[in-house]
């Protein structure tokens, strides 16, 4: 498998995954009868950013 | 004498064609396929935040494994930052317009801001063109 190949695949499979998540997220929120709330987003929006932070930590450490 | 800069395989082809759809999928209303649609401007929010922490994880798992070039890590951080900031730009804007109601602690879904949809429209279509820069990168 190419590197590309192998690149656009693990952005598939990780795209899914958190897709699966998203999907888990609204169905919760659907079941209850309301949107999802400031709080959730936060949350959401924290993982991100700890992930970007993740990120950036792996580019500093990398030759 | 001519230069490809990308000539992808079939094989990169497809799954190039298919983590975009997947983008689609995540971002848009989608209803089909079990996956409940975003169709609120706040699932929407969620959706484009959800797809940052995905372009992420996949470039540091990809930097990681030696597939993806530090510069070109470098350069899907500074998107994904980009990204979520104007995301929740859109969200505040969103917010100021439509004031959350109390007991449900949500706006009122048929509060629309026109300058809220603007700001998020725009953000996710940079955070489409961020996961399509990923997906060729490592094919060069």
């Amino acid at each position: 498998m190419g590197t590309g190949t192998a690149l656009a695949l693990q952005l598939l499979i990780t795209t899914l995954e958190h897709a699966s998540e998203l999907n888990a997220l609204i169905l919760a929120a659907n079941a209850q009868g309301r949107d999802v709330t400031p709080d959730e987003i936060n949350g959401l929006r924290d993982k991100a950013q700890a992930s970007i932070d993740r990120l950036q930590a792996s580019i500093d450490a990398a030759p | 004498m001519t230069r490809k800069l990308f000539a992808p395989s079939h094989a990169e082809t497809f799954l190039l064609g298919l983590v975009l759809a997947v983008v689609c999928f995540a971002i848009a209303a989608c209803s089909s396929l079990g996956m409940a649609p975003t169709d609120t401007f706040e699932k929407r929010v969620a959706a484009g935040i959800v797809t940052v922490d995905a372009v992420a994880t996949a470039a540091d798992n990809a930097l990681t494994s030696g597939k993806l070039s530090k510069q070109d890590a470098q350069n899907v951080a500074a998107g994904a930052r980009v990204a979520l900031s104007g995301i929740m730009v859109a969200q505040k804007l969103y917010t100021d317009a439509c004031p959350l109601r109390p007991v449900l602690e949500t706006p009122d879904p048929a509060c629309k801001s026109a300058e809220a949809a603007t700001k998020l429209d725009s953000t996710l279509a940079v955070l489409t063109a961020l996961q399509s820069y990923l997906a060729t990168k490592g094919a060069k």
